[in-house]
């Protein structure tokens, strides 16, 4: 049954190539226009370069998580799956594991090519991607969740953003507390605050979010 | 005797019992907490010395300090009202936290307002992007997306759970605005109140903050469980309690 399931979401993903390719070059030419803009001052694009691809990222993610139940909901797949007796959980774990491999992992991958490009030293590229790695599950979830929660509204796709970003505050908080002391040992101390949201909010919002679903659906 | 009370608190749960009984205090919650909140800042700004480093500027704490207060409050009390609305299906749960929640947000732009008036002659500046200021500012967010989930499901039979899922979930946010002052670096001064530990501030000033946050706290409950109750007379609107209800009330 699971391996089911996950080749139909592995087909749905390819099926939406231009979905979340859209979502990388918008991380990409958000970089690259912020960099034009501070082309007359490399100090301080380089200085700032890590709170950009933060940024970017963040809006990258949400980008690509819009409407990421919304066919799903119109056509009942979410009914079926719950007649068929499938643990709706683990559907959602599935989703968003495949989902962000081509969203969050592939910023991870992308970050320390941004970085350098735009003046960072390769180990401080790294403490960023490290970040990057453990903060964007955790936007991707809460993105996930905003999305469920507007599902059935009738101006839904307007306002998912607005709900997700206020959630990721502590995220943000503790990169920017990383990025803060980047390369030195205190840096060590956010990216551990980050490594436990990460574990909490993984052990517990894809039961949010299908249990949210299944509100939206009844 | 206890069970007397428990009983009568079990009732609330009901649209009348709620109506019945948390509406009969309102008035005398306003009269209070009008005094307290009165004395406290009227007493905090013409009688309290002056602080030794800010001068008269620090008066404005008495309202200041009040409305971080019940930003934070009003958030939790949301949080726990969504619990109890998730789990006990109880419609006077989610009438309340509709109440609540605007409340909760012109608090929060009143103490963001009164920080950043408090902040020029103190800081030097209206704003500065640290920890604390911004997690007040996405508390205010927060409460926005809290009302947006509230409005855009007030005619369907999800009514309510996705605002209370958004309100439980929220609370993540909550320690990190609490404890801002103490975990990261942040030009907003600790803080000067505790429950538990030695509070660093002289009782000729302590005295009317804690009144004014006391009549604070009075006022909005008041406040909530007015407007609760009037949306609970207007959803129920054609039952036969309704009537009744407004009929004695109009009696006395």
């Amino acid at each position: 049954m699971i391996s089911t399931i996950f080749r139909a979401e592995r087909l749905r993903l390819l099926g939406s190539v231009n979905h979340w390719l859209t979502a990388l070059l918008f991380f990409v030419l958000a970089l690259v226009c912020y960099s034009l803009m501070l082309s007359n001052s490399p100090k301080a694009l380089s200085q700032s370069s890590g709170a950009a691809v933060w940024v970017a990222a963040i809006f990258s993610i949400l980008l690509s998580t819009n409407r990421l139940f919304d066919r799903d909901h119109q056509q009942g797949l979410i009914d079926q799956l719950r007649v068929a007796q499938v643990s709706l959980t683990g559907w959602v774990m599935i989703r968003l594991g495949l989902h962000w491999m081509v969203s969050g992992f592939c910023l991870v991958i992308l970050s320390p090519i941004a970085g350098v490009f735009m003046g960072l030293s390769v180990n401080q590229t790294l403490w960023l991607a490290t970040s990057l790695l453990l903060g964007t599950p955790v936007i991707g979830l809460f993105a996930a969740l905003a999305e469920s929660l507007s599902l059935s509204a009738q101006q839904s796709a307007a306002f998912a953003p607005l709900i997700a970003l206020p959630l990721c505050l502590p995220v943000l908080l503790f990169s920017a507390g990383m990025l803060d002391q980047v390369g030195t040992n205190a840096a060590r101390q956010p990216l551990l605050l980050l490594l436990a949201l990460l574990i909490v909010s993984i052990s517990t919002l894809p039961w949010t979010i299908a249990a949210t679903l299944k509100l939206s659906d009844s | 005797m206890i069970k007397r009370w428990w009983r009568i608190f079990l009732t609330t749960a009901a649209p009348e019992g709620f109506v019945r009984v948390y509406g009969a205090w309102v008035g005398y919650l306003a009269a209070v907490g009008a005094i307290l909140f009165g004395l406290g800042a009227l007493y905090g700004l013409f009688v309290a010395p002056a602080d030794y480093l800010q001068g008269e500027s620090y008066r404005i704490i008495y309202l200041h300090v009040p409305a971080a207060s019940l930003a934070l409050s009003c958030y939790s009390l949301l949080a726990v009202l969504g619990v109890i609305f998730l789990v006990w299906k109880i419609g006077a749960a989610y009438e309340l936290a509709r109440a609540v929640a605007p409340i909760g947000l012109v608090w929060a732009v009143i103490s963001l307002v009164t920080g950043a008036i408090w902040g020029k002659p103190t800081w030097g500046a209206y704003w500065v992007w640290d920890a604390r200021l911004t997690s007040m500012l996405i508390l205010a967010f927060l409460y926005v997306g809290v009302l947006l989930l509230q409005g855009a499901f007030e005619d369907s039979g999800a009514r309510g759970k996705a605002a209370a899922i958004l309100a439980i979930v929220g609370t993540i946010n909550l320690p990190i605005i609490k404890y801002s002052v103490d975990w990261f670096n942040t030009l907003h001064q600790g803080s000067s109140l505790s429950v538990t530990g030695n509070t660093s501030i002289d009782s000729s000033m302590l005295w009317p903050l804690l009144s004014a946050i006391a009549g604070a706290y009075l006022l909005t409950m008041a406040l909530g469980i007015y407007r609760a109750c009037t949306f609970l007379l207007e959803r129920h609107q054609n039952k036969r309690w309704v009537g009744r209800y407004l009929n004695q009330s109009e009696e006395v």
